[in-house]
C-alpha cells in the first residue's frame, strides 16, 4: 500500500473540496504541479464525488426489518417434536404462528404451531402451563379449533400445536359476503355456543375478537386461542407486570374489568361477544373514542356509555378495521339497517356490554337465547338501561366503595322487589296486601331519596371511601328513626338491613345497635316465633360469632333454628336463607365444641338441597365440605375424604361456582395432606388456589390462604424450597394487608418454618414473632390461631436448641388447643408432638409421658 | 442470552487482535439484534419506526453494559454490530439475487424478498466488495463507511466509536464515498 501517496491524494482531495469551486482549478494547478498522475487521480475522485450516492443508508430501516423478519424464516425447517415448521402465517401480541406438518405420520397433516412470545420461568409455571394445556386440549366442540399438543422450544419458548384452519376473520367474512343481519346473527350464535361450551368446562377465552374467530369456506365459525392468554399467567392475570409481552395490542374487545386488571370471568367473555356483535351489526366500535389512542379507548370502555348500534351506523368509518362503508351495509342502506337494529338488537348488544359484569347476560347461552327470541319475533329479555342508571352511575363514581354500596342497594332493591311481588299475589289477604303495598311505596321513595342524596353530595373520589358509605348509612338510619315512625313494618326491615350492612362493614357496635332495635321492633310487631324475628336473631348470632362471643352466638342460634324449622315448609320461605342459617348455626356449634350438633345441622341443611333454586345450587353441596372439615377435625380422615371428594366432583360438574369449587379442592387437599398423600394434596391445592385467583383476582387474600395451604403441603412433604416459594408468593399478597390481618399470620407461620428448615433461622424467628404480634392485635390469647402461632415459634426455637425458651410457648399452645378442641383433634396431636420433640431434643425423656400418649390413634 | 462478561471478554480479546474472538462475537450479537428487532416489531406494529441505531444501543445495554465495561468496549461493540448489519444486508441481497434467478433459496420468503429493491440489492453487493478493496487502501475510511452506511450511525456516533474527531469522520466519509463510487462504476465520470 502506497501510504504516503494515498495520504497526499487524500489531502489534496479534501482541500480541493473545501475550497470555493471557482478557485478549485487554480488550487489543483498549484498543489499538483509536476505530478499529473496525482492530479488525474484527484480529479477522478472529485468527479466521482459529484455523482453522489450512498446518502441513504440501508442500515437503519431495511437492515433492521430484515433482521426482524429473520426471526421468522429462522424457524423454517425446524422441528418441534414431531412437527416440522413450514412457514410463518401470522404474528400477534402473543407470538408467532407457523404452518407446520406432522412429520412422523404416513400422511401429512397440516397444523398451526403458535410459539408464544414469552418464556416460562420457574418449574411451577411450566407445570401450570402443562396442566392448563391439558384442559384446553379436552375442549371438543365443532366451533372450537382443537388444541393437539404443545411443549417448549430449545430456547424455552412455549408452543402450542393447534388445528390449522383456513378461513377469514368473521367480520371480514360477513362484509365480503354482504350477509344480512339475520345471517350475521345466526353465525354469531354459533360463536356463542362455542363460548358457552367452554364456560361449562371452566375455560374462559379472555381474548374474543374477530381475528380469533375464523369462518371456514363452509361457513362454519371456528374459535381458537381459548384461554391462551391465561396459560402463562402466574395468577391467571395477563396484566401482571411479568406479562407485558402478552398485553393485548388493542383493548377494543377487552371488558372494563380486564382493563382495570380485575379478575376475568365468564362475564368478560360475554362482554367481548357483545363488542363482536356490535362490530358485526354496526361495523363500528361501541365508543366514539379517538381511534389512535389506546389510552382514550381504555378510558371510554371503563367510563363512557356506548352508543346504540343503530346510532353508531351514522358515524363515518374511522378506526382501523371498521367496516360498513356504503357497499358493506348489511341491509342495503343505512336507513334500513338503522330500522333493523333499533329496539331489540340495540338492547341485546348494549346489555352484553354493560360496565358492571353482573348486569350483563349471565351467560353466552342467555345472550344467544335472546337473539333466538328476536329472530322468532318473541319479546327479548334485554331492556334499555334506564331505571337503575343513576344507581350505576353512583356506583361507578365511588368505585372504592362499590362493595359496601352494593350491599346496601342490592339488599334494598331485592327487598323491594319481593315486597312488590308479595303485594300482588296476596290477593285474598286484603289487609296484608294493603300493608305490603304501602310498605313498598314507602320504601321506594326512601330508596330514591338515598340515591339522590349520594348523588347530590358530590363526593370526590379522594375522600376516604368508607366515609361515603357510612355517611349514607348514618343518614339512612337517622331518617328511619324520624320519618318512618308511622310505618313500623318498614322501619323494622330497614333497621335490620342497616344493621346487617354495618356488620358487613365490620362496624360491629353500630351493627349491634340497629340489629338490636330491629329485634325489639320485630318482636313487638310479629312476636317471638315469627320468621322476621328469626331472621334478626340469625344476624345477631352472626354478629356475636364475628366478635368472638361464641356462647352468645350459640344462644341466638338456639332460638333461631327452631323458628326456621317451624316455617321450613311455608310457601314463601327463602330456602337459600334457611340453608344459610342452618349452616351458620353449625359453624357456631362447631366453634363451641358441640360437634355432634354441628354435624346434625349440616346434615339437615343438606336435606333442603333439592328445594334450592338453580342459581343457589352450590349451597346444596357446600355443607358437605363443612362436614368434611368437621370429620377431619375429629380425626375421621376417611369420612372427611369421601365427603370432600364428593363435594368437589359435584361442584366441578355443576361448573357455575368456581369459588366454592376452589374452596372444596383446597379442603380436599388439606385432607389428603393429613392422610400423608402429599403430591395429590399439592395438585388439589394448586388447582383450588388457581380458581381463587381467577374468581377473586391474583392478589386476593384468599389466594394467599390457598398458597399457605400449598406451602404446608410441601412442608409436610419435606420439600422446603417449594414450601418457601409458595409462602413467598403468599407473602407478596399479605404484605399489602393491614398489619393485624389473620391471613398474614398464617403466611408468616408457613414461611417462617420453611426458612427455619433450610437454615435461615434468624429470619424465620423474626417472621414467626411478627405473626404472633400481628395476631394479638385482634385475636384473643386463648384461641387456636394464637396457639398455632405459639407452636410454630416453639418449634423454630426447638430446632435451634433453645429449649428453655421454647418450652413455655409449646406448653401454652398445647393447653389452649386442649381447652378448645376435642381430644381426637389432629391439631392437638400436632401440639403434643411438638412437646415430645422438644423434650427428646432437650434430653428430658421423662417429661414426654403425657404428650407421647397423644399419638395418632386409628379411628 | 450469554452472560455480559462473556461478550466483554470476547470484545477485549478481539481488540487485542484475536480474530477468532470476532467469529464468536458475531453470532452472539446477531442473535441479540434479531431478538430485539422482533421485540420491537411486536411493540411498534404497523409503523416501522425500527432503527438500527436504537437496536444496537439496546443490544449494547443488554449484552455488555456493566460497571466494568469501558469506553473502548463500547466502541468495539458498535463496530461488531455494524459488521453484523453489513453481513445481514449482504446476505439478504445475495439471497434475493439467487431467488430472482430461480435458484431457490428456501430460507427466504417472498415477503422477505421485497424488503430490498432491485437497485438497493445491487448497490449493497457492489458496495460490499468495493469496501473490501478500500479497507486494503485505508482501513479507517472503510470502517467509517461501514459504520455509517451499514450501521446507520451518525457522524458523531461514528466519531465516538472510532475515537477520532467528527471532522475526520466527515472527511473520511466523503473520500470513501468518492472512492467507492468510482470503484463500483469506473466509467461514471466519463458519462458526464
Amino acid at each position: 500500500m502506497q501510504t504516503e501517496r494515498w495520504k497526499k491524494i487524500d489531502e489534496v482531495f479534501q482541500s480541493a473540496l473545501d475550497c470555493n469551486p471557482t478557485a478549485r482549478a487554480a488550487f489543483l494547478n498549484s498543489s499538483c504541479a509536476g505530478d499529473s498522475e496525482l492530479r488525474k487521480e484527484v480529479e477522478s475522485l472529485l468527479a466521482s464525488y459529484e455523482v453522489g450516492g450512498f446518502t441513504n443508508s440501508p442500515g437503519p430501516k431495511e437492515g433492521a426489518i430484515i433482521l426482524e423478519r429473520r426471526t421468522g424464516p429462522l424457524m423454517a425447517g425446524r422441528e418441534l417434536g414431531p412437527y416440522r415448521i413450514v412457514r410463518e402465517i401470522g404474528r400477534g401480541g402473543m407470538g408467532v404462528v407457523y404452518l407446520a406438518t406432522r412429520a412422523d405420520q404416513a400422511f401429512e397433516r397440516l397444523v398451526a404451531v403458535k410459539v408464544l412470545a414469552c418464556g416460562l420461568e420457574g418449574e411451577d409455571t411450566v407445570k401450570r402451563f402443562r396442566s392448563e394445556r391439558q384442559i384446553l386440549a379436552s375442549l371438543d366442540h365443532p366451533n372450537i379449533a382443537r388444541l393437539y399438543d404443545g411443549g417448549t422450544t430449545e430456547e424455552g419458548l412455549p408452543y402450542l400445536v393447534m388445528e390449522y384452519i383456513e378461513g377469514e376473520p368473521i367480520d371480514q367474512y360477513c362484509a365480503a359476503r354482504k350477509l344480512n343481519v339475520s345471517d350475521r346473527l345466526r353465525l354469531f350464535q354459533s360463536v356463542c355456543a362455542a363460548v358457552s361450551y367452554a364456560h361449562w368446562n371452566l375455560v374462559v377465552h379472555r381474548d374474543i375478537k374477530p381475528t380469533n374467530v375464523l369462518v371456514t369456506k363452509e361457513g362454519v365459525p371456528r374459535l381458537f386461542d381459548f384461554g391462551i392468554a391465561k396459560l402463562l399467567g402466574p395468577g391467571g392475570d395477563p396484566r401482571d407486570g411479568t406479562m407485558t409481552a402478552l398485553h393485548p395490542l388493542t383493548p377494543e374487545y377487552a371488558s372494563p374489568e380486564q382493563i382495570r386488571g380485575e379478575p376475568v370471568t365468564t362475564a368478560s367473555d360475554v362482554y367481548s361477544l357483545g363488542v363482536l356483535l356490535y362490530r358485526l351489526l354496526a361495523g363500528r366500535r361501541p365508543y366514539r373514542a379517538e381511534a389512535a389512542s389506546a389510552g382514550a379507548l381504555e378510558h371510554a370502555i371503563c367510563e363512557e356509555e356506548p352508543e346504540k348500534p343503530s346510532i353508531a351506523v351514522l358515524r363515518p368509518v374511522e378506526a382501523i378495521g371498521e367496516t360498513g362503508g356504503p357497499r358493506e351495509v348489511p341491509e342495503g342502506s343505512v336507513d334500513k339497517l338503522r330500522h333493523r337494529l333499533a329496539g331489540d338488537l340495540d338492547n341485546i348488544v348494549l346489555m352484553s356490554i354493560r360496565k358492571e359484569s353482573r348486569r350483563r347476560y349471565t351467560s353466552a347461552d342467555q345472550l344467544s337465547d335472546d337473539i333466538s327470541r328476536h329472530l322468532n319475533h318473541v319479546p327479548v329479555t334485554a331492556r334499555p338501561d334506564t331505571r337503575s342508571y343513576r344507581l350505576n352511575k353512583f356506583i361507578r363514581r365511588n368505585r372504592n366503595a362499590v362493595i359496601a354500596a352494593a350491599i346496601v342497594f342490592v339488599t334494598l332493591v331485592v327487598g323491594l322487589a319481593i315486597t312488590l311481588r308479595q303485594a300482588h299475589v296476596a290477593g285474598q289477604q286484603r289487609d296484608r296486601a294493603r300493608l305490603e303495598h304501602a310498605k313498598a311505596v314507602r320504601m321506594n321513595a326512601f330508596l330514591k331519596e338515598m340515591v339522590g342524596y349520594s348523588g347530590a353530595s358530590g363526593i370526590s373520589p379522594t375522600h376516604k371511601h368508607d366515609a361515603t358509605v357510612e355517611d349514607m348509612l348514618d343518614d339512612a338510619a337517622a331518617r328511619v328513626e324520624k320519618e318512618l315512625s308511622d310505618q313500623p313494618e318498614v322501619r323494622a326491615e330497614m333497621l335490620a338491613t342497616i344493621g346487617t350492612t354495618y356488620e358487613g362493614l365490620a362496624k360491629y357496635d353500630l351493627a349491634s345497635r340497629y340489629l338490636g332495635k330491629a329485634y325489639d321492633l320485630n318482636v313487638k310487631l310479629y312476636g317471638l316465633d315469627a320468621l322476621q324475628t328469626g331472621g334478626v336473631m340469625w344476624q345477631l348470632g352472626n354478629l356475636c360469632y364475628l366478635t368472638g362471643d361464641y356462647s352468645g352466638a350459640a344462644a341466638w342460634f338456639q332460638k333461631a333454628v327452631p323458628i326456621y324449622r317451624k316455617h321450613a315448609n311455608d310457601p314463601d320461605i327463602e330456602v337459600r336463607s334457611l340453608v344459610g342459617m342452618l349452616s351458620d348455626a353449625a359453624f357456631v356449634n362447631r366453634a363451641v365444641g358441640n360437634l355432634d350438633e354441628a354435624e346434625a345441622l349440616w346434615r339437615e341443611a343438606l336435606t333442603y338441597g333439592p328445594r334450592l333454586p338453580a342459581e343457589n345450587h352450590a349451597q346444596a353441596i357446600t355443607p358437605k365440605t363443612f362436614l368434611a372439615q368437621l370429620y377431619l377435625g375429629r380425626g375421621d380422615v376417611q369420612r372427611a375424604d369421601a365427603l370432600a371428594s364428593e363435594a368437589s366432583s359435584e361442584l366441578r360438574t355443576w361448573g357455575r361456582d368456581r369459588f366454592s369449587l376452589g374452596q372444596s379442592l383446597i379442603d380436599l387437599g388439606n385432607i389428603r395432606r393429613a392422610e400423608g398423600r402429599y403430591s395429590e394434596a399439592q395438585l388439589l391445592i394448586q388447582e383450588g388456589t388457581d380458581l381463587y385467583a381467577q374468581v377473586q383476582g391474583a392478589n386476593h387474600p384468599n389466594v394467599a390462604f390457598g398458597l399457605t395451604s400449598l406451602a404446608w403441603a410441601y412442608y409436610d412433604d419435606g420439600k422446603y424450597d417449594l414450601a418457601e416459594e409458595a409462602a413467598r408468593r403468599a407473602q407478596k399478597i399479605v404484605d399489602n394487608l393491614p398489619s393485624g390481618s389473620h391471613y398474614r399470620a398464617g403466611v408468616y407461620g408457613a414461611l417462617g418454618l420453611s426458612l427455619n428448615k433450610t437454615g435461615r433461622s434468624k429470619e424465620a424467628e423474626r417472621l414467626l414473632r411478627e405473626a404472633l404480634t400481628s395476631l394479638q392485635q385482634n385475636t384473643p390469647r386463648q384461641s387456636y390461631p394464637i396457639a398455632f402461632a405459639l407452636g410454630n415459634l416453639g418449634e423454630c426455637l426447638t430446632d435451634q436448641k433453645r429449649y428453655a425458651e421454647a418450652e413455655p410457648l409449646l406448653i401454652e399452645s398445647y393447653e389452649t388447643i386442649k381447652s378448645i378442641h376435642v381430644p381426637q383433634s389432629p391439631m392437638l396431636r400436632e401440639a403434643a408432638q411438638r412437646l415430645v420433640n422438644l423434650y427428646r431434643g432437650w434430653d428430658k425423656p421423662e417429661k414426654t409421658g403425657i404428650y407421647a400418649a397423644q399419638q395418632p390413634r386409628p379411628n | 442470552m450469554s452472560p455480559p462478561g462473556e461478550i466483554t471478554g470476547l470484545l477485549a480479546d478481539w481488540s487485542r487482535g484475536n480474530e477468532t474472538a470476532l467469529d464468536r462475537l458475531l453470532p452472539l450479537v446477531y442473535d441479540e439484534l434479531c431478538r430485539l428487532a422482533s421485540a420491537y416489531m411486536r411493540k411498534e406494529r404497523s409503523d416501522h419506526t425500527l432503527q438500527t441505531t436504537a437496536l444496537v444501543h439496546e443490544a449494547y445495554l443488554r449484552l455488555v453494559d456493566s460497571p466494568n465495561s469501558n469506553y473502548e468496549t463500547r466502541t468495539h461493540f458498535f463496530a461488531v454490530a455494524a459488521q453484523v448489519m453489513r453481513h445481514v444486508l449482504v446476505d439478504h441481497a445475495r439471497a434475493r439475487k439467487r431467488a430472482k434467478r430461480g435458484a431457490g433459496a428456501p430460507a427466504v420468503t417472498l415477503s422477505d424478498v421485497a424488503l430490498l429493491s432491485d437497485d438497493r440489492a445491487e448497490e449493497v453487493l457492489a458496495v460490499n466488495s468495493a469496501l473490501e478493496k478500500l479497507s486494503e487502501v485505508d482501513q479507517r475510511k472503510a470502517r467509517v463507511f461501514e459504520l455509517r452506511y451499514f450501521g446507520g450511525m451518525s457522524v458523531e456516533e461514528t466519531a465516538t466509536a472510532l475515537e477520532v474527531s467528527p471532522v475526520t469522520v466527515a472527511r473520511d466519509w466523503r473520500m470513501a464515498k468518492a472512492w467507492l463510487r468510482r470503484a463500483i462504476e469506473p466509467d461514471s465520470q466519463h458519462a458526464n
